[in-house]
């Protein structure tokens, strides 16, 4: 392969994931001994608005979101399609309700991935640059 | 006075200011969460007292509610809440759930009824554009009771295409509360008061034990927080009891209804329809209501509400034959502003246009209601013809956290 080819392979292959990361507010992070690898919007939205609990294998899903409200605000809007004051009102109905509380929240990408580690089942979101370690990324595609 | 009351209300608003919004205290990585929600109202009106408008204008009303959820273990639940006002407290409902699956969740203990759209969270002023719901179906109308004791079960089914479809079933005991003036005869009055004599007058609580209820709800969702489809209802027994009732023992007490919500990201509308029954021959006694509010927010903040409700009641004794038929009615136009500092604290401006007496009435009458039909003597004689019509004026703040 001539030497400029093999340059903009290694140039393009370098790129993708920052062409994709600049796409993405947010990397979606699972425990690794979660047995899914991607979900649609839809599904994801499901389980962060706590209407599925387990995992397809049968394993109880626990969520967990930061703290930080530009995340949060990103979140919101591209896998529920809604602003965070709708997402509150949402959880106000289910608090009352006597149904469900909100995810566990975290004060930092740190924090949400430790306990995405140390929790199996668990699945939560961070900013692009967290350092996830060995969490399974889950990809998210549109319904 | 109501310049104390004002001062007093003033203070409670500028502690709520500074308050909210704080979000729900969660504890032990959320096995433990702890809510609530309260209001502060004044309210004014032209004569008859409504909700909590008064000729005299009245501005200390102020409710908390705490709401404590836990999950000690991933498919066990317990949930309580409990209500204060200066004068009383209690538990508003208290229960376990243990959840199979997602379509499979029971439940135990003192349950919110799951009943039209928001029997849930009636109580909860940042879910909804007016201080409060309207009153044929949310208030003392007597139309279901806030819970019931006994055992239910509800769950949400996978997903068809963009419908949710979730469900409620129970059965148990329920104690349905009403305030009325055309039912029982009032109770012996003490002494220093006076007994108001006619039904137009007249006005108690009564309490009714409803038996052998089973009932449920199907909601249909187009989407988790669009467009929502809910059917509900129930059937039950008046119980046997020594007390007073609203019908005789063993007659059947049943209601039922459609609900439908959109509740988008500026604009709100919801609609119900209800029906219910109790007691049989004389005794029968129907409501039959609906209403039908809207609103728009505007410029980040700001909230435009109206609201559309008419209630009849139809009694079936002859005794009642002669009651005036504005006590039977409740016809109501409503108008609000609002300001919304964020989801969980709101400050509410309404005017209402009430035609009837169902739930506006004077104000010896309203006390009467509250205290078994005796009150205090009238400095002056009341006219015995109420007024159907009645103007007032609703301002509250309105937290949750």
């Amino acid at each position: 392969m001539p030497a400029l080819q093999k340059a903009l392979l290694a140039a393009l292959v370098t790129a993708l994931p920052l062409l994709a990361s600049a796409d993405e507010a947010f990397v979606v992070v699972a425990h690794p001994a979660v047995q899914v690898e991607r979900l649609t919007r839809a599904e994801l939205s499901r389980l962060f608005l706590k209407r599925d609990t387990r995992w397809p294998d049968g394993q109880g899903v626990l969520v967990v979101e930061p703290a930080d409200p530009e995340l949060r605000k990103a979140f919101a809007a591209r896998v529920h399609g809604k602003s965070l004051g709708a997402l509150r009102s949402y959880w106000n109905q289910m608090i009352f309700g006597g149904h469900d509380v909100p995810p566990v929240e975290k004060p930092s990408d740190e924090a949400v991935v430790a306990y995405v580690r140390e929790h199996p089942g668990a699945v939560g979101y961070a900013s692009p640059s967290a350092a996830t370690g060995r969490l399974r990324l889950l990809s998210v595609e549109k319904p | 006075m109501v310049i104390r009351s004002l001062v007093m209300g003033f203070a409670a608003l500028v502690l709520l200011v500074r308050a909210a919004p704080a979000g729900a205290v969660e504890l032990a990585d959320g096995k433990l969460n702890v809510s609530g929600f309260g209001r502060w109202v004044y309210g004014d009106s032209d004569g008859n007292a409504y909700h909590v408008a008064r000729d005299e204008p009245k501005a200390d009303t102020m409710v908390v509610n705490l709401n404590v959820f836990a999950r000690p273990y991933e498919r066990l639940a317990l949930a309580a809440q409990f209500y204060w006002e200066p004068s009383r407290a209690n538990v508003d409902w208290a229960f376990a759930e243990w959840r199979f699956a997602d379509a499979l969740r029971f439940r135990a203990g003192q349950v919110k009824l799951p009943f039209g759209a928001y029997w849930e969270v009636k109580d909860v002023g940042t879910l909804r554009p007016f201080t409060g719901m309207p009153l044929s179906v949310y208030s003392y109308a007597d139309l279901a009771a806030e819970s019931y004791y006994g055992l239910g079960v509800n769950g949400s089914l996978p997903p068809f295409g963009p419908i949710e479809l979730s469900y409620d079933a129970y059965a148990g005991t329920m104690w349905v509360e009403s305030t009325d003036r055309f039912r029982a005869a009032p109770a012996a009055p003490a002494a220093g008061t006076v007994q108001l004599a006619t039904p137009s007058q007249a006005a108690q609580t009564i309490n009714t034990r409803v038996d052998q209820t089973y009932g449920g709800r199907l909601t249909a969702a187009l989407a988790p927080l669009g467009l929502t489809l809910r059917l509900s209802g129930y059937r039950g027994e008046v119980a046997e009891l020594q007390q007073s009732q609203g019908a005789p023992a063993g007659t059947a007490f049943y209601a039922y209804g459609v609900s439908v919500a959109y509740l988008g990201e500026h604009v709100e509308v919801r609609s119900e329809a209800f029906r219910k029954s109790e007691g049989e021959g004389p005794s029968r006694q129907e409501i039959e209501t609906a209403y039908v509010e809207a609103a728009v927010r505007f410029l980040e903040h700001w909230q435009l509400a109206g609201r559309a409700e008419a209630a009849h009641y139809d009694l079936a004794s002859p005794a009642l034959a002669n009651l005036p038929s504005s006590l039977r009615r409740h016809e109501e136009l409503a108008a609000g502003l609002n300001y919304w500092f964020n989801s969980d604290f709101v400050l509410k401006l309404s005017h209402h246009w009430v035609n009837g007496n169902r739930f506006a009435v004077p104000e010896y009458a309203w006390n009467a209601a509250t205290t078994n039909g005796t009150a205090a003597p009238p400095t002056d004689p009341p006219d015995i013809a109420y007024e159907a019509r009645t103007r007032a004026l609703i301002f509250s703040a309105q937290f949750s956290f």
